[in-house]
């Protein structure tokens, strides 16, 4: 137990780091929701490696902390819904035991970036979002697949 | 993990890809043409414009031009330029929103709508 505690906070703050520096890169394209998903390799490498419950109070954590200290209550709440719903479908398709860490990354970031748009689009109640889908799936999922390999690479660590 | 496992997994991911890579395509290529503009200012809608005619919104701030069925902005006094850097739309549901103004200029159907 007090292993995990000590790897579990590590890990939410390597995750906390991510995201600042994923803040950092200067927005190129004018799109909402355009992110890269850094703290997902942490997400990913926890599924895999402890399971869904740590993963999910680590990227709670994350989350929780993150928007404490750059955000609102808005993008709270589009950060714990695009992550949440990315963690359930990624822990899903790792379930069905037919994809490798890979695709059910890319999964995940893909599922991500949608929910979050969705989410969005009811909250500022705006239909705005129908143009950027097609942009947020293709950048969701070639940013999951990187996000995978970087996982996988981290597979090698003993926990 | 045996090596043939890991091919099949493989393949299955491939698959997963293509496929989500599809799904991202379609919704490309269903985008609709819209026709009207709606040009909104902190929340007020200001105005309705057809995507079809030639025109020419002055606004305290910016220029909106509508021109051959896309809408842009020319000129604009706000700091960011994000609203000039988007260029031109012409799909339903595209925006061009300038924050500092609060403007938002949306590119909206006739057709019914369906609701999300």
């Amino acid at each position: 137990m007090k292993k995990n505690t000590a790897l579990y906070g590590v890990l939410t703050a390597l995750a906390i780091i991510l995201s600042y520096v994923e803040m950092l890169i200067p927005i190129l394209v004018p799109i909402v929701g355009f992110k890269l998903g850094f703290s997902n390799i942490i997400s990913v490498f926890l599924l895999y490696k402890k399971g869904i419950k740590p993963a999910f109070f680590v990227l709670l954590l994350r989350i929780i902390i993150i928007n404490i200290l750059f955000g609102s209550v808005s993008s709270f709440i589009f950060s714990i819904c695009g992550g949440l719903a990315s963690l359930l479908v990624m822990a899903l398709l790792k379930g069905f035991n037919k994809f490798s860490s890979v695709g059910v990354s890319s999964a995940g970031g893909v599922v991500h970036n949608v929910v979050q748009i969705l989410v969005a689009t009811v909250y500022l109640t705006s239909k705005a979002v129908l143009a950027y889908l097609p942009v947020l799936i293709i950048v969701g999922v070639i940013s999951g697949i990187l996000i995978g390999i970087v996982s996988n690479l981290m597979f090698r660590i003993k926990v | 993990m045996s090596r043939s496992e890991r091919v099949k997994k493989l393949i299955n991911d491939i698959i997963l890809i293509i496929a989500i890579l599809i799904v991202g395509t379609l919704f490309l290529i269903f985008k609709q043409k819209g026709d009207k503009v709606v040009i909104t200012v902190d929340n007020v809608a200001l105005g309705e414009y057809s995507l079809s005619e030639n025109n020419k919104i002055q606004l305290e701030f910016s220029t909106i031009v509508i021109e051959n069925g896309a809408v842009y902005v020319e000129n604009t006094t706000c700091p960011d330029k994000i609203c000039k850097t988007t260029g031109k739309i012409s799909d339903k549901g595209e925006v061009i929103v300038c924050v500092p103004n609060k403007m938002i200029v949306e590119i909206k159907g006739s057709s019914a709508d369906v609701m999300i």
